[in-house]
């Protein structure tokens, strides 16, 4: 039930009606039993495997915090402050072993069904250079719907718990909501349980105003993705599939369509989620903030995905930062490495790494997603390094107008080359696609006869809504709410309402012959 | 709070510290700063900061980032 079917508005109509119908109190439970059809409706039996989660995190959640209380009350009972300690010790102690069991099974979970044939494959790779047969077959998986991002939510929420951040749930219903809400299960965002939990058992009165402006949001999220990203993917889909066919410029044509595509498809999948949210009162996380005018790749990746990024940062980057290892490892390098700076930034090393491999195997199970998570490691890693020799030699340079259009230009062109390797098919395919970018052929028009199903209005239809949204982006980034501008009283709301809905019926790729398109990051 | 002021200094040089509230949400300190700023806190105060600790109200400002040295401290 893709959140463009018709199916999906006929099933947010009913949701909405019962939500608003029943009395606030049990606003929760609607959305708990819409979340479960939902999800039951695409993964079916498969759901086993999403309660399951929820049941090790709830029981795990439960456990650690009865053992926070038993040490408050044991520790009255004791005197002296080392047997406090000692008490304190033993607490963390079990805690950590509790939290270390649920995250690898949750982890592990996550890995048997969705990388075990990577793994696998690996594994007979290795005894296969030693002449042996392959000892792991291949397995015909199937897996449930939104697993990498409800995985990642319930390491969030017991690891929070752990950290004395959040309390534990005590009803497993309202957990259960928080890991499998629909709006966000099958593309994200990666919502905190601090930040929605609080939202589900708020009573939600109908608010006409809000209610319309969410309505606004998720029509432009349908725009982006029905109107603009489905017609780009032609272009792309074009371009990548028949790589051997272009050169030159056609090549980065399709590099540059598939750039915009993804963006536009995400963006506009979450903007229309957080609609959807919206129209229960409820807000999700955003995850895109005008990421094309980043002027860096670090900048770039706290505008994108956004939620992701974070959750690295919480779950991944500074528990290895702070761990033993990367702690020693610094000692070390403040004694023996005189700069400071490279003492401080030399042990970055090892948490960076970890961090943009989990992103790049987050992705899926393949070889060009580990390259597509150390392609951003190294130039963030190795920025690091240059950093004090760019800062003086650019030192008058960057005080020049035009340096920070460069520095855009220059982080526009290292994430289109990382989109490349993230959507060909594989890196020997990047790098031929890269290698034939040095081509002087024109055979753009190749492109334009090879999509049938793109007429010269759509070509024009790209290009203007591009322009339209790129203006929009630069008056965001300039502080102004452009939105507001939209929906600031009721007959622009409506006039938006009106036109956007003429455009996904008139302009929107659906219809006989279209299969529905997935988003993009709805198979992650 | 001078050699809290000090291993700022170092980490961006020419910021004005004492009169930001915000290094965290304007994004002045990034996750990379964050573990520098760690790094040396824990050896000059001799305190030891966890992942817990690190919470953008922790670090938000001079006085937030000297009131979580103080608990440390009081902690141990």
């Amino acid at each position: 039930m893709g959140i463009t079917s018709l199916l999906f508005f006929g099933f947010l109509a009913v949701v909405l009606i019962a939500y608003y119908v029943v009395p606030k109190k049990a606003q929760w439970i609607i959305l708990l039993v819409a979340s479960v059809v939902f999800f039951a409706y695409s993964s079916k039996l498969l759901i086993v495997y999403m309660i399951a989660t929820t049941l090790l995190i709830y029981l795990g959640g439960l456990k650690i915090q009865g053992l926070n209380e038993k040490f408050k009350e044991k520790k009255k009972e004791l005197d002296s402050r080392e047997q406090r300690k000692a008490l304190k010790a033993d607490i963390k102690k079990k805690q950590h072993a509790i939290i270390t069991i649920i995250v690898i099974a949750c982890i592990g979970l996550l890995g048997a069904l969705k990388y075990c044939n990577f793994f696998g494959g690996i594994i007979n790779g290795a005894v296969g250079l030693f002449g042996a047969t392959p000892i792991i077959p291949a397995f015909s998986i199937v897996i449930p719907i939104g697993i990498s991002y409800y995985t990642l939510m319930s390491v969030s929420y017991i690891v929070d718990v752990y950290r004395g951040s959040i309390k534990a749930e005590n009803n497993y219903f309202k957990l259960l909501l928080f890991v499998c809400y629909f709006p966000h299960i099958t593309e994200g965002p990666f919502d905190t349980y601090d930040k929605l939990a609080p939202q589900f058992v708020e009573e939600h009165k109908f608010d006409y105003d809000s209610f319309v402006n969410a309505l606004c949001l998720l029509l432009l999220g349908l725009v982006k993705k029905m109107v603009l990203a489905d017609r780009l993917s032609y272009i792309s889909n074009e371009v990548f599939d028949n790589y051997t066919n272009y050169s030159g410029i056609s090549i980065l044509i399709g590099m540059i369509s598939y750039t915009l595509y993804i963006y536009f498809d995400f963006s506009g999948c979450i903007d229309a989620v957080r609609g959807v949210s919206r129209l229960f009162g409820i807000d999700i996380a955003e995850n895109f903030s005008r990421p094309f005018f980043s002027r860096s790749i670090q900048e770039f990746w706290r505008r994108w995905h956004i939620t992701l990024g974070a959750w690295l940062k919480s779950y991944v980057f500074y528990p290895v930062s702070l761990s033993k290892l990367s702690k020693s490892f610094s000692k070390k390098m403040n004694t023996g490495c005189k700069n400071k700076y490279y003492a401080a930034t030399i042990p970055t090393f090892l948490p960076l790494i970890c961090v943009w491999l989990t992103m790049g195997i987050w992705h899926g199970a393949s070889w060009k997603y580990i390259v597509y998570g150390l392609y951003y490691f190294f130039i963030i890693f190795i920025g690091l390094i240059f950093e004090p020799i760019f800062a003086k030699k650019l030192e008058n340079a960057r005080k020049l107008k035009g340096f920070e259009i460069i520095q855009i230009i220059r982080t526009n062109a290292l994430v289109v080359i990382g989109l490349t390797m993230f959507r060909a098919d594989t890196i020997s395919i990047f790098c031929k696609m890269l290698k034939s970018l040095a081509s002087t052929q024109i055979n753009v028009m190749n492109i334009v006869h090879s999509c049938v199903d793109l007429h010269k209005l759509d070509y024009l239809l790209i290009f203007v809504l591009v322009v339209v949204f790129f203006i929009k982006e630069i008056f965001e980034e300039q502080g102004k709410d452009v939105n507001l501008f939209f929906t600031s009283n009721k007959f622009k709301r409506w006039l938006w309402i009106t036109v956007a809905i003429i455009a996904i019926i008139l302009l929107g790729i659906y219809g006989s012959g279209y299969t529905e398109q997935a988003s993009a990051y709805a198979e992650f | 709070m001078e050699e809290l002021l000090e291993i700022l200094e170092g980490i961006k040089p020419g910021y004005d510290f004492e009169n930001s509230k915000t290094l965290i949400d304007d994004g002045v300190l990034t996750s990379l700063d964050i573990i520098r700023l760690v790094s040396e806190i824990d050896d000059e105060f001799d305190v030891e900061i966890g992942v817990t600790d690190l919470i953008p109200e922790n670090f938000n400002s001079v006085e937030a980032i000297m009131s979580l040295i103080e608990k440390l401290e009081d902690e141990d």
